[in-house]
Order: C-alpha cells, then structure tokens, then sequence
C-alpha cells in the first residue's frame, strides 16, 4: 500500500505512521522527496505490530560513520528502514516485540532533535526563497500568476492561427524548463518555512 | 568560590560518563549503565548517539581504537575524569549538607 503525505512536524509523521501500522501494516520504504510511503499487511511470520520511530540528522556522515549508526541502533532493536548517509529523517524500526518503544528516553533529546530538524529546515527556506527571489528580481518579468509573461519570444501573442498554436508548442518547453524550477523552488521554500515556524529555528 | 559552567550533569551523562571508564562501544555502554544502575536507568538508543555525540564535542571522551570494524568504541579522556571527579564532589557535599539536617 502506498500513501502519499506531507507533515509539518516530526512528531504528527511518527504519529501517523504508528496509526497506519496498529492497523495491522508494517513501514517497509519511505520516499522522502516525493513523501511517499510503503506499507506491508502484516503477514502470520510478523508476530507483532512495531513501532517505527524517527530521528532527524542535519548533518551528513561518513560512509563508516553511517555504517556505526546503524550498526549502533541494530544492536539496540532498531532496524533502519529508510534514510540517508546524507542526512534527513531517519526512519527507524523496532526488530522484536521486547524492543525499547521509544528511541528517546529524556526531554532534553526530544527537543534537540525538534531543534535540529526546525534549523535544517530554516536553511533550506533561505536558500530556495532567496533563489526565487533573486531570479524574479534580476529577471523582473516573471508574473507568476499572469502565464502570459512566462513565454519571452517577441511578438508570440500578436500571431495569428496555424502560427500562433505551432510557436506556442515549440516555445512550451522552453517555458517549462525555465518556470518549473521556480515554482517547485517556491512551493519547496514555503513548505520549509512552514517547517521552520512550526519547530522553532532558533 | 565559581563552579564549573557544565555542572551539574544530567543523570544520564553522569552514568556515561561513568560506564566509559572503560573502553566500550555504544550499547555496550547502554546495557553497564542499566547493571550499574540496577535497572531503573534506561538510556534510549537516540538518547545514548545525541549524548555520545556531545560528549565527543566537549572532549571528554574519545574515540579509541578496536578490533570491531562495525561499532564505534568510546573512552573518557582526562577532561572527563576531572568533570567526573567535579561532579562526585559536588553530590558528595550534597550528600554531607543534608546528613546535617537529619536526612
């Protein structure tokens, strides 16, 4: 089963996932750029419904580095189903039923991981916001909202019939190319502000 | 008399600090701090990588060398003795002031 989702807060995700899976399913993949999350129906070999917990790394590891995380978690009766060397969420699975339920024991290291993800994601808003900020500054003639604007050749909109439709379908791509990027930029910037605001980037 | 910024420790960092005076891998160090504290001190595993992280940070303890290729093994370094002796005298004083009431 596939479900596509998008949160806010590292906790409303872990929630969700825990929902999901007292339901009788078990986290198998997470895709995080296209937020898409595998589920498994637990079959009769699965003698329990684990919790899956998440921990949040804002700075990359080395390939050894990544190897001891793993290995580190794995001797602790967690089994990392999804994540990356390169940082992000961590998505971490119990291995038995006798597993810990939880991978943090103290409110200090709760928060610090609320810390961590709030900052990450704070960075991530600057970048992408000042991307799109400066391209439509220094471009000055991008009207989002106005598709119009989008297309740059001289002259396209005063055509006339067979021309018109034929240089508005050679030109598409091109606009596509060049105005795709942005928005996904900017809708990837808000998201990430939204982020930041609701875990506090200090 | 001025006390020492970092005191006092947290539970938790004072048994790490505690179970690394001996040279041990991350959940080796889990499993002595739940012996040495007879089971009512449970460490979480992203508790214990955050804390072991920090610690690293601070210097007051360090990587050491072993056989394991897959796990990391930790020791406390000499800053980590003489915050660990800080902190025992601290509790020590502690402990004295309130025999004198009584407790």
């Amino acid at each position: 089963m596939k479900k596509f989702r998008v949160f806010l807060s590292l906790d409303s995700e872990e929630n969700w996932i825990n929902t999901i899976q007292e339901g009788g399913y078990r986290l198998d993949w997470v895709n995080p750029y296209l937020h898409c999350y595998t589920f498994q129906e637990l079959t009769a070999d699965d003698q329990f419904n684990p919790y899956t917990r998440l921990d949040f790394r804002d700075k990359g590891m080395s390939r050894r580095d990544y190897q001891a995380y793993r290995q580190f978690f794995s001797d602790s009766g967690w089994r990392l189903i999804a994540g990356s060397r390169h940082g992000g969420i961590q998505y971490l699975q119990q291995k038995t039923a006798t597993s810990d339920r939880d991978i943090f024991s103290d409110e200090q290291s709760k928060a610090s991981v609320k810390r961590r993800f709030g900052r990450f994601s704070f960075a991530y808003a600057t970048f992408f916001l000042t991307y799109v900020f400066v391209y439509w500054w220094l471009t000055g003639n991008i009207n989002f909202l106005d598709i119009k604007s989008w297309y740059l050749t001289p002259g396209l909109w005063q055509m006339q019939g067979e021309w018109f439709w034929k240089a508005v379908l050679f030109e598409t791509p091109f606009v596509l190319m060049r105005v795709a990027p942005l928005c996904i930029f900017l809708i990837v910037g808000i998201y990430d502000l939204c982020r930041a605001i609701q875990n506090g980037y200090r | 008399m001025t006390r020492n910024k970092n005191l006092p420790l947290t539970e938790t960092t004072y048994y790490i600090l505690l179970a690394l005076t001996q040279p041990l891998h991350g959940y080796a160090a889990i499993q002595e701090i739940e012996r040495l504290s007879q089971g009512t001190v449970k460490v979480a595993a992203g508790t214990m990588y955050g804390a072991i992280e920090n610690l690293l940070k601070l210097k007051w303890i360090k990587e050491v060398p072993s056989s394991d290729k897959r796990r990391r093994v930790y020791h406390i370094t000499e800053t980590g003795q003489s915050i660990l002796r800080l902190e025992t005298q601290r509790l020590r004083d502690l402990g004295k002031l309130a025999e004198q009431f009584g407790y």
